[in-house]
């Protein structure tokens, strides 16, 4: 009786959560909506929007300095708003997982990822799922992750001069494509560092990437570098993320009754992949722990005075997202310590391509919790070295750069590390 | 029994006969019941488990499947760590039976 009792509060406590979610979601989307026209002439905000779809925007290219502050708001609600409709359709879970892919999307939407280039991949993964007869709700989060590549359908549409018919077509039509080989090679790129760098979709997108423009080169094309970065937002961008933290942890403990006890088990955890806190410890305590990171991300970056534009807050948001499978406080110190060191030591922190490793550099944190500080701290030293170097390999068509280059170090250091272990073990247990 | 399948029971006895490998069991027993759609491995050995252990395995094995598990991620249960084996193994499997009595352990997990 007692059993059947736990089963129906699980099962009801599970709904209100469900539901909580949809409405919160629905009501940041349609805040930033209204803000953007409350703030914005709608013939600037459509404009706006026109120069965001239909322009090239690879790394790096912010919107908010394409577009205005107003219409990357409507395009960053326009893709929410879309997620939610395909996880109610797809009958979706709202895992941490999922939760994850929805603001790592909100944060590429500042620098990369719109409705234009996402909707391809989107119908790209749906078809493969059709053709592996796979229920397309366990390919979410390659669906809205996916996106990382979504800048190589602008390249080609926009950056080519094929023309608006030959350009828009084979610039939605590469999106497909890429979209449906994205599920089958993230799986197996999954091994390569064994889930140890929580960013696998960036990793999996760097390769695609990497071969699409090998593939231009055979036919000389050349893609050029962009830096558009914006500097006349800055308090409005801080103020978005400070409120969009802010609301993570009130409606983190909203749903958690106002009861944070699980945390301090959260914060024992290692963090790899996949470790889903939703699922272990409810969304309450993985929205306030996503909320933490991001007021800890924000902090930082006023404590190095860095740059302040749509890439850098977007990383900030994406960084925080990963706070619902595996990072917490105490696993991305040891990164950020590293990160922070290889920049001082060799680098700028008024460089925004710097400070994205720094945030993005956190999503190593399983190597800190699973090996402890000083391989976190190396792992974030090689993170910042190995980030410039890969970016030419895929020309900036991966927005995901960190999470490619996040890749080859876990792949390089996990198996070093490990090797040192059984060293050591094997010399105690001989003792 | 498709490829997929087929992939996910072998990642699945591969990770329990890792668990039981580490635990020091002397002897361990694997019985894979295929019934389409659905497939079920038992494995069985003497350990030596902790009240505690017991409960957290027996919780982990029975948390709410995880759809994005069932073939992305299934394949790092292979190479995880022991700690984190029955969070990932509950979060792929539909239905879990753990039963522990006089120092046999026998779990039975269905996909």
């Amino acid at each position: 009786m007692d059993a059947k009792k736990d089963d129906a509060l699980r099962t009801n406590q599970a709904a209100f959560e469900r539901n909580s979610k949809f409405i919160y979601f629905g009501l940041l989307s349609f805040s930033m909506i209204l803000y953007a026209f409350l703030t914005t002439k709608p013939a600037q905000l459509f404009q706006g929007l026109y120069r965001i779809y239909f322009n090239p925007c690879h790394l790096f290219s912010d919107f908010v300095a394409i577009g205005g502050f107003g219409a990357t708001l409507v395009n960053i609600a326009l893709i929410i708003l879309v997620e939610l409709l395909v996880i109610w359709r797809s009958k979706g879970s709202q895992t941490g997982t999922i939760i994850t892919s929805i603001f790592t999307t909100v944060g590429y939407a500042f620098f990369g990822t719109s409705l234009f280039n996402f909707l391809p991949i989107l119908l790209g993964v749906y078809l493969y799922s059709r053709l592996e007869k796979l229920p397309f709700n366990t390919l979410l989060l390659q669906a809205f992750m996916g996106s990382a590549i979504g800048p190589i359908s602008n390249y080609i549409a926009f950056g080519l001069g094929l023309g608006p018919a030959l350009g828009l077509g084979l610039g939605l039509l590469v999106g497909v494509v890429v979209g449906m080989i994205t599920s089958p090679l993230s799986t197996v790129f999954l091994r390569f560092h064994q889930g140890y760098n929580l960013y696998n979709l960036g990793f999996t997108a760097g390769v695609i990437g990497m071969i699409a423009v090998a593939i231009m080169r055979q036919f000389n094309i050349s893609i050029d570098a962009i830096s558009i970065l914006d500097s006349e937002h800055s308090l409005q961008l801080i103020l978005f993320a400070l409120i969009l933290f802010l609301s993570f942890i009130l409606f983190g403990l909203f749903l958690k009754g106002w009861d944070l006890n699980d945390y301090r088990r959260l914060l024992s955890s290692s963090g790899r992949l996949l470790t889903d806190y939703v699922q272990q410890y409810g969304s309450g305590i993985s929205f306030f722990n996503m909320g933490i990171l991001g007021l800890m991300g924000l902090g930082f970056l006023k404590l190095v005075n860095a740059p302040i534009n749509g890439p850098v807050i977007g990383a900030c948001i994406t960084a925080s997202a990963f706070a619902a499978i595996g990072k917490h406080p105490l696993n991305i110190l040891p990164l950020m310590i590293g990160t922070s060191l290889a920049t001082f030591l060799h680098g700028s922190f008024q460089s925004t391509e710097t400070i994205l490793a720094i945030l993005f550099g956190m999503n190593l944190a399983p190597i800190a919790g699973q090996f402890g500080w000083l391989a976190g701290i190396l792992a974030g030293y090689l993170h910042v070295a190995v980030v410039g170097h890969v970016l030419p390999l895929h020309a900036g068509f991966n927005l995901y750069n960190n999470g490619f280059a996040a890749g080859f170090v876990a792949a390089f250091l996990v198996p070093l590390i490990e090797s040192v272990q059984r060293i050591y073990e094997s010399r105690t247990t001989n003792e | 029994m498709n490829s997929r399948e087929e992939q996910k029971t072998s990642n699945i006895v591969r990770a329990l006969t890792l668990y039981y490998l580490h635990k020091k069991c002397p002897q361990t027993s694997i019985t894979i019941i295929p019934s389409p759609p659905s497939y079920t491995v038992v494995v069985s050995g003497s350990v030596s488990l902790s009240p505690k252990e017991l409960q957290e395995m027996t919780d982990h094995l029975n948390q709410p499947k995880i759809p994005e598990m069932e073939y992305y991620y299934d394949d790092l249960i292979v190479s995880d760590t022991i700690d984190n084996l029955f969070i990932l193994l509950g979060a792929m499997v539909s239905k879990a039976r753990v039963d522990y009595q006089d120092g046999l352990l026998r779990i039975e997990l269905t996909h």
